[in-house]
């Protein structure tokens, strides 16, 4: 029989449980919390929501297609580690 | 809510390989695609960790790449994520570096910032879905978005919030992020775990509601 979960335990493993980061035992207890617990279930949902708007943020400033002028050290070794790559493919 | 759950372990690896992959067969701008690619992940973590302008960033970009190409050659070519690790390692480095030196105050940014923007947010009008009648088109309002959320990453200690932009921005796995920030796994999880809340806490003082719910 699983013990019940209380709210201050959910708020502590909440981030796991989002990351499938806990055992599927534990993961149906907050499950089963959420069903009845209003604030629980909004914390959650709010916290996808947090977590959805960080994964679909872009900076949209960079700038596109501008070639970097290498300075002469940065360029050797570029050359260096391009020689390696293919040398690697040999 | 299971479908909305995340998953550890979803690289962009794959256009590292393919890159490194195009590079071997001499293929045409390989190299430069493969700079453009260093370039845009450098520029994004930068400002993403140092909330600054793209002039400031890119002033960093020929260091951090100098160093990277340096570091790179030691590595396993056969392993993306080794070279994503000191990718990550040395832009993280840079941006410290720069935030030591002052140029990436964060008090820089707001008075930078619209003070409109900032205005109507003291206000507390604003909701999760802005009011439609003032915001044209979907551009506007995601560019609106993400102002809210770079001006909420930057509330959030350095600590926090390079564990949140890695592992929730850049794919980046608790693995990786561990060695990258050169702590254990479980900090990361830890940090990650406050970062969200805090993170979640500063979105809501934007965003009043959430898809109809209320974020307090």
């Amino acid at each position: 029989m699983n013990k019940k979960l209380e709210c201050k335990e959910i708020l502590g493993i909440i981030s796991s449980y989002l990351d499938r980061d806990i055992d599927s035992s534990l993961c149906d207890q907050v499950d089963t919390h959420m069903k009845d617990c209003k604030p629980c279930e909004d914390l959650l949902n709010t916290l996808v929501k947090t977590v959805d708007m960080c994964k679909n943020f872009k900076i949209d400033e960079l700038p596109k297609d501008e070639k970097t002028s290498l300075r002469k050290e940065l360029e050797a070794e570029v050359n260096a580690f391009v020689d390696l790559i293919k040398k690697s493919a040999e | 809510m299971q479908e909305r759950l995340q998953s550890e372990g979803k690289h962009p690896d794959s256009k590292i390989l393919i890159l490194l992959k195009d590079i071997k067969e001499d293929k045409p701008n390989a190299v430069e695609r493969f700079l453009q690619e260093i370039q845009q992940t450098v520029l994004n973590f930068g400002m993403k960790v140092c909330g600054g302008r793209v002039e400031d960033a890119e002033d960093t970009m020929q260091e951090v790449l100098l160093q990277f190409f340096k570091g790179a050659k030691k590595l396993n070519f056969n392993d993306p994520s080794a070279l994503r690790v000191w990718l990550y390692k040395v832009a993280k480095n840079a941006c410290l570096m720069s935030r030591r030196k002052g140029k990436y105050d964060p008090n820089y940014i707001y008075s930078l910032d619209d003070t409109t923007h900032k205005k109507n947010r003291d206000d507390g009008n604003e909701s999760f879905t802005p009011d439609s009648s003032n915001t044209p088109d979907k551009a506007v309002l995601k560019k609106e978005n993400n102002r809210f959320i770079e001006d909420a990453l930057q509330q959030i200690p350095i600590d926090y919030r390079l564990v949140l932009i890695l592992r929730d921005m850049e794919d980046i796995s608790t693995k990786e992020a561990s060695d990258i920030l050169e702590i254990s796994e479980s900090n990361v999880k830890v940090r990650l775990h406050r970062a969200r809340l805090m993170m979640r806490e500063e979105l809501s003082k934007s965003f009043s509601t959430l898809d109809g719910l209320d974020i307090n």
